[in-house]
């Protein structure tokens, strides 16, 4: 759990770092489209250019990035393998009972592959390099117009914003914990699935209680200054639009539009 | 009982995820001998907590190495050595009432020892002859530990540790957050186990009054160094270690100095206690 990346937010200023959190919303969100609807090898590999060109300008080595995703790749090539051993094709080289393996079949494979990882290191670029705290404020400026039809957006992000702020503090305790119990002879990661998980059992309740309680202190603090729900509220931070932005949105429209142009032809 | 903890060239940091936090223990040579009774102080953030951790396998030197007994905990020591050292090196955390899980008192105490692979009966013998050593009584097994006041919850989780019959006793600001009389329990108890037992004791403090009550010896930290190590009346002796270390003076020395200012003469003794210094002053006919 501590080696997972994707969530975490490093300081830092780089091209990325100083983004509009909307900007770089938006883009993620339309690259993922991109990714999902790429279709053939060539759009894969530019999508893949462009990942490592955000990576590098992310300034964290990329080394650090597939650490970070090491976690989820086994996750990963499950879901590929499954795809590429039940897909069939024109060509099938292996047919055996259920299982059929076909060149469309290794094919959606690879790109299943490929979608999920460049997903997975996209999302970890952005929240690398976004400020939890501005995130919540991209998300909710992006959520606005839902307003309209009576969705409660302050709400939400005040919720958003809470369950950002209280991450890191989960994680610690939860370390904590598990430090606690090390102490006193629980092995975690050893032995079968079924042992790993009953290890993890006296872990649940002590961040159960401690949870429970901060929100409590919490809600009470809330009230006290004087929080209240169905008020307007004002914000303390406000979001810059910059040229830079722009060209961001401009560039990841370019590249999408590039990218269905190449898409049609092909 | 020879239990003596060895620390060779040891550095140390943290990983968060997969990034490494900057280096918070240098180049950290320590000999801690048998039965011993250590305090470990110096400023916040000055790596008293990570060195108790390496104590214990929580967090393994980067390079170098820490000698328990006949282990050696190094990058490449296994999991279940860790676990010997584990049962040898008791640790209390900070505020380890926070760390309660159990239904009962008698479940969260038996938890070490059961995991250490003794028997159910065993384990509650443990757990008996633990709460006895602190100062508990048998009907609390049943209790809930979310029921119980923050004291006894701290001793609770003590007898936890101690149900795992440890050669080496650390513990990270034991006495913080307790009323004066729950500390006061709390060394006694350590000075107890520490005498009785052999048990050597180590405790991070804040609190120079603690200290100098207690302590034999202190380690002194800053910076994820060491700056000191030695007998405690070396340490309270020696001015310019104090103002450079900008440690705080125990009451009672605080007190002479002030005295000896007033009366513009030196008492004859450094005095670390108010009991010694009480004596001094009676010797000395001031009162
Ligand atoms: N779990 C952790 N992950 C990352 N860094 C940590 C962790 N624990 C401590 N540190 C860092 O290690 C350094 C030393 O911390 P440590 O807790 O050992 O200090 P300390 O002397 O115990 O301080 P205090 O008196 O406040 O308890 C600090 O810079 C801290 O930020
Ligand atoms: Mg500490």
């Amino acid at each position: 759990m501590n080696k997972l990346l994707l969530g975490r937010y490093v300081p830092g200023t780089s091209f990325l770092h100083r983004l509009d959190p909307r900007a770089k919303l938006v883009s993620a969100i339309l690259f993922i489209v991109l990714i999902f609807t790429a279709e053939n090898w060539l759009s894969f590999f530019i999508l893949w250019g462009i990942t490592f060109g955000v990576m590098h300008l992310s300034g964290v080595p990329s080394s650090i990035y597939f650490r970070g995703i090491k976690p989820l790749l086994w996750l990963i090539i499950f879901t590929a393998t499954l795809q590429m051993l039940f897909t069939t094709g024109h060509r099938n080289f292996i047919e055996w009972g259920l299982i059929t393996i076909s060149d469309y079949g290794i094919q959606t494979g690879i790109f299943i592959f490929f979608r999920f990882t460049l997903i997975t290191l996209l999302s970890t670029v952005v929240t690398l390099t976004t400020r939890p705290i501005d995130f919540t404020d991209g998300f909710t400026f992006l959520l606005k117009p839902l307003q309209y039809v009576k969705v409660p957006v302050n709400e939400l992000s005040m919720m958003l914003t809470i369950a950002f702020r209280f991450i890191p503090n989960l994680l610690d305790e939860t370390q904590k914990i598990m430090d606690a119990q090390r102490i006193r002879g629980n092995e975690f990661g050893v032995g079968s699935i079924f042992q790993q998980m009953k290890a993890l059992v006296p872990v649940f309740l002590p961040i159960f209680v401690n949870t429970l309680n901060r929100a409590e202190e919490l809600a009470n603090t809330m009230d006290v200054r004087g929080y209240r729900a169905d008020q307007k509220r004002s914000s303390f931070r406000k979001l810059h639009w910059q040229k830079i932005d722009t060209l961001c949105l401009t560039v990841t429209i370019a590249i999408m539009a590039l990218l269905q142009l190449l898409n049609s032809t092909m | 009982m020879a239990m003596e903890i060895q620390f060779t060239n040891v550095t140390a940091d943290y990983k968060i995820g997969p990034l490494r936090t900057a280096q918070v223990l240098y180049e950290i040579n320590l000999h801690i001998p048998s039965s011993s009774f250590t305090a470990i102080v110096g400023p916040t953030g000055a790596g008293k907590s990570s060195l108790l951790k390496t104590m214990n396998g929580l967090l393994l030197p980067k390079e170098g190495s820490v000698q328990v007994d006949r282990f050696l905990l190094d990058q490449h020591t296994e999991k279940n050595v860790l676990k010997l050292v584990r049962k040898k090196v008791g640790l209390v955390l900070q505020f380890p009432e926070s760390q309660l899980f159990a239904e009962t008192v008698e479940k969260d105490i038996c938890f070490g020892p059961l995991n250490f692979g003794a028997t159910p009966q065993e384990a509650k013998k443990l757990a008996i002859e633990a709460l006895h050593h602190v100062g508990l009584q048998e009907d609390i097994l049943t209790k809930s530990p979310f029921s119980l006041s923050g004291g006894q919850k701290r001793r609770v989780a003590i007898a936890g540790i101690l149900a795992l019959k440890p050669e080496v006793l650390v513990l990270d600001e034991p006495g913080v957050g307790l009323d004066p009389e729950g500390k006061e329990e709390i060394f006694q108890l350590l000075t107890k186990l520490n005498r009785e037992l052999g048990i050597s004791i180590l405790f991070v403090s804040h609190d120079m009054n603690e200290v100098a009550r207690f302590a034999e010896d202190v380690i002194v930290m800053n910076k994820g160094k060491v700056t000191f190590y030695g007998k405690k009346r070396e340490l309270f002796t020696n001015e310019e270690l104090l103002t450079n270390m900008r440690l705080e003076l125990p009451d009672a020395l605080r007190f002479q100095r002030q005295f000896e200012n007033k009366i513009g003469k030196k008492l004859g003794k450094i005095c670390l206690t108010e009991e010694e210094l009480a004596d001094v002053l009676m010797e000395e006919g001031y009162v």
